[in-house]
């Protein structure tokens, strides 16, 4: 088993990814072939674009590496639910939004992997709590 | 190994802070929200794995971060209830580098499919290098030698997608007038300006940078009086016709230019394509078959699959 020297957690746009900051310099300092990382992980998210796709690139001692993508940010999984441009700018007052129950266990569905949660409705309690402080009310 | 490393040209700006773990996504975003183009996430010395807190470093493409930019992320934690993380919010400058030194390290020739040797610029015989001309002559036999300076741009040989059109220029050798799309490091069209003295070629490539670093590696090559080099896609070739494009891209991105490749090429042509992960395939054969297009060849390498077009 190869070992692994470094872990690198990037968050980018989807399709976008090119070797100046923060690409180059994160995985430049392992001496990880930075173009080979941007046209796999082009190739890997080019249907996402628009999107935010976290990645998170293990380097091993040989300076080879993988990668596994995560999911979006929640907020932008809100954001696109509930079709809104931006959140609010003053959440408790200003509602921009509503986001369905449905959508909010969607959602959680989807982020469970990389949440802290150990239950779907855990998941779904973190969820709301965005869509809160973007000023998106959850409605039935 | 030579020193190699561009000159700086430009720096980024960027934006530390601290934030809890469970914050980090949030606080990525936010950031991408007010221009940030990408955020790293790092562990914190002596923070505990599950909870604790994180560094966001979060980078703008301009040298300085616009104060109506800045005044929207303060805005942004303070409405998102990251407030108490601004206090640790600094300033930072990102200046450019050779960030690819470390793994030019490790660079050698070698051999592509029976006909290329891919070298890094420094083993050239005019290179300012303790290796300058010395080429292993077993290795390159009667070879080309392409010689690459591995930069910011896309090519530098080692990818399974690069090596699948250098070898498919084996069995499909460059005809008359070539368009190369995307090209990168420009490594396809040196390829086939070797191959061929009397091929008029035209490169393109959307990315200045890659452009730039282009125009060096056609150069080194001694093929830059033979090939058309131009910032731009398809569009600037517009009105022309060709009898073969080269397309190391991504799946979505030649499947989107198909239209404009059948437009370009004339009848019998070929467009070798690259860059296709196996699982995306089915949409390119959808595509090329609605287009026109037989697929005449076709290689899997691990995930990838390249492909050979050609238009009935």
């Amino acid at each position: 088993m190869k070992k692994v020297v470094g872990k690198v957690k990037l968050q980018i746009q989807a399709g976008k990814a090119n070797p100046a900051p923060p690409i180059g310099p994160a995985l430049g300092q392992h001496g990880v072939n930075i173009m080979q990382f941007c046209k796999e992980y082009n190739a890997k998210t080019q249907d996402k674009a628009g999107s935010v796709v976290p990645v998170e690139i293990t380097v091993y001692e040989d300076r080879s590496f993988d990668f596994i993508l995560k999911t979006p940010p929640a907020a932008e999984l809100i954001k696109k639910a509930a079709n809104v441009e931006k959140g609010s700018a003053a959440p408790n007052k200003n509602k921009v939004g509503t986001l369905t129950k449905a959508k909010v266990t969607e959602i959680a569905k989807v982020k469970m992997p990389d949440l802290n949660a150990t239950t779907l409705e855990a998941a779904e309690s973190m969820i709301v709590g965005t869509a809160k402080n973007m000023g998106i009310t959850v409605v039935d | 190994m030579t020193e190699t490393a561009a000159e700086p040209r430009k720096s980024w700006a960027a934006l530390e802070i601290e934030v809890k773990r469970t914050d980090e996504d949030l606080a990525c975003w936010l950031l991408m929200q007010c221009g940030a183009q990408g955020c790293e996430v790092e562990g914190l010395d002596g923070q505990p794995a599950e909870g604790g807190k994180v560094r966001v470093r979060a980078t703008f493409d301009s040298a300085v971060i616009a104060q109506s930019d800045f005044d929207s992320i303060i805005g942004s934690f303070e409405e998102y209830g990251l407030a108490e993380s601004l206090k640790t919010l600094k300033r930072k400058d990102v200046p450019e580098e050779d960030w690819l030194a470390r793994w030019k390290e490790g660079f050698e020739p070698f051999r592509v499919g029976t006909m290329f040797i891919v070298a890094p610029s420094w083993y050239h015989p005019q290179a300012d290098s303790d290796c300058a001309g010395k080429l292993d002559s077993e290795l390159v036999g009667n070879r080309k030698v392409i010689y690459i300076e591995p930069g910011m741009a896309f090519g530098t040989g080692l990818h399974a997608t690069t090596q699948f059109c250098l070898r498919a220029l084996e069995s499909f050798p460059p005809r008359k007038r070539i368009l190369d799309v995307g090209t990168g490091s420009g490594i396809l069209a040196i390829a086939a300006a070797l191959l061929c003295n009397d091929c008029q070629i035209c490169a393109v490539d959307i990315d200045p940078v890659a452009v730039d670093f282009a125009a060096k590696d056609l150069e080194l090559n001694d093929v830059d009086g033979r090939i058309e080099l131009l910032v731009g896609s398809t569009d600037v070739a517009q009105g022309r016709l060709f009898d073969m494009l080269l397309s190391n891209l991504t799946c979505e991105d030649i499947v989107a230019l198909l239209p404009d490749y059948a437009r370009l090429l004339a009848t019998g042509g070929v467009v070798l394509c690259a860059g296709i992960l196996a699982e995306k395939l089915p949409l390119l054969e959808k595509a090329a078959a609605e287009k026109g297009f037989q697929i005449v060849q076709s290689e899997t390498i691990g995930h990838w699959v390249g492909v050979v077009l050609q238009k009935g």
